[in-house]
């Protein structure tokens, strides 16, 4: 037997995306667009969450959303409602979306019509928070009937978001939701993280956050000098 | 109907990774047991041999085993990610060869300590010292191929060549 060497290479392996990454979001700088992911667990109400946000940025923005989805185009059905421009990024097999699939879906789509894309990742809070996708903004988004602990057992996925919402909030008295132990769980795993509280379903609290989108949108187009 | 009932069986049928082909005609991943939960593992091994095979092929060495620096906010689980190399090393030159990964705690800046400070848990983002909060991560977010073991014999050979 001989002995082994060991010879550096440093190679990160997530290169690939990374690289298809920075390309999107010099793409998202130069249309002026402003790209949010959303990250969720499934059965979060991350749907229903966005054809609500498509709708009700509609009558002032120009608005698109990616969704990806494992096999069914379910979502993309739903948020067509709204009557934005969906497209559906069907996974297969893969656990979340990765920076080449969204450079694919966006082939045939000028940007520059666009004042919001959203994009829908698969419904997982583990394996999208290894994947930059060139976004501007990464939403997670939790329902208070998964509990006020959810930020302590994903903390990757939280720590690598810009911003959290907290849904369905019209349950919140029926499961009892601690408002301020949901808080520190969130401040724990991202010190310093904007937090919206809010309904999709009765639209309490919207106002806020979209409020906060449009501010993002400002100042993103502030600094690409669009 | 859960997660894993839902997603496990469509794998079966091909997969849509970037560069995965080998899962398709290869690695049989129902004998296997991978399940949803193992995806994400095995798309980023599969990400970790193809370095080292084209590190490897570049050198012409052949190697023994792959050093890996894995963070603890990179995001992947590493027994997980164990099993899922050895499904990625199927049918290529790294068959057999051995994933030895080297953990990377959290590292943080804290300021009023003025120095780097090591989480202890990824479930507070706050210095051990002092307990100002913190997001300015130094480490821990690694994903990356930084050494691999070649055979020695090889080297010589191929330096005989020359």
């Amino acid at each position: 037997m001989s002995e082994p060497r060991l010879v550096e290479v440093r190679r990160n392996v997530l290169k690939q995306n990374d690289v298809i990454a920075r390309a999107l979001r010099e793409q998202f700088r130069a249309a002026g667009v402003f790209v949010v992911s959303l990250v969720s667990s499934p059965g979060s109400g991350k749907t229903t969450f966005l054809e609500k946000t498509l709708t009700q940025l509609q009558p002032r923005y120009r608005v698109a959303a990616l969704v990806g989805d494992l096999a069914t185009e379910n979502d993309a059905v739903r948020l067509a409602r709204s009557k934005a421009p969906v497209k559906q990024i069907t996974t297969g097999t893969l656990c979340h979306l990765e920076a080449s699939m969204v450079q694919n879906a966006l082939q045939d789509w000028d940007l520059r019509t666009m004042d919001f894309l959203f994009i829908e990742n698969v419904g997982n809070l583990v394996c999208p928070s290894s994947y930059d996708l060139g976004e501007n903004l990464r939403l997670v988004l939790m329902s208070v009937t998964e509990g006020e602990d959810k930020p302590l057992k994903y903390p990757t996925i939280f720590n690598s978001a810009d911003v959290a919402v907290v849904t369905k909030n019209e349950l919140a008295e029926a499961v009892e939701f601690d408002w301020n132990a949901a808080q520190t769980s969130i401040q724990a795993v991202r010190p310093g993280m904007q937090i919206f509280r809010l309904s999709a379903k009765t639209g309490q609290g919207m106002e806020e956050y979209l409020g906060f989108l449009a501010q993002q949108l400002a100042e993103h187009r502030a600094v690409a000098h669009i | 109907m859960s997660p894993l009932n839902y997603w496990g069986p469509s794998l079966r049928s091909g997969s849509q990774i970037p560069g995965s082909e080998r899962l398709s005609d290869g690695a049989d991943l129902s004998r296997a047991g991978i399940e949803y939960a193992e995806m994400h593992e095995l798309s980023i091994a599969m990400g970790i041999v193809d370095a080292a095979l084209d590190e490897s092929q570049r050198r012409g060495v052949e190697v023994s085993a792959v050093h890996l620096r894995l963070g603890a906010l990179s995001g992947v689980v590493n027994d997980a990610l164990l099993f899922s190399y050895e499904v990625a090393c199927q049918d290529t030159p790294l068959e057999g060869s051995q994933l030895i990964v080297e953990d990377v705690p959290v590292v943080v800046f804290c300021v009023p300590c003025n120095a780097e400070r090591e989480l202890p848990s990824v479930q507070l983002f706050a210095c051990p010292e002092c307990g100002t909060p913190t997001m300015d991560v130094r480490r821990g977010k690694e994903l990356e191929v930084f050494a691999l073991e070649v055979k020695e014999e090889e080297l010589q050979e191929k330096g005989g060549q020359a």
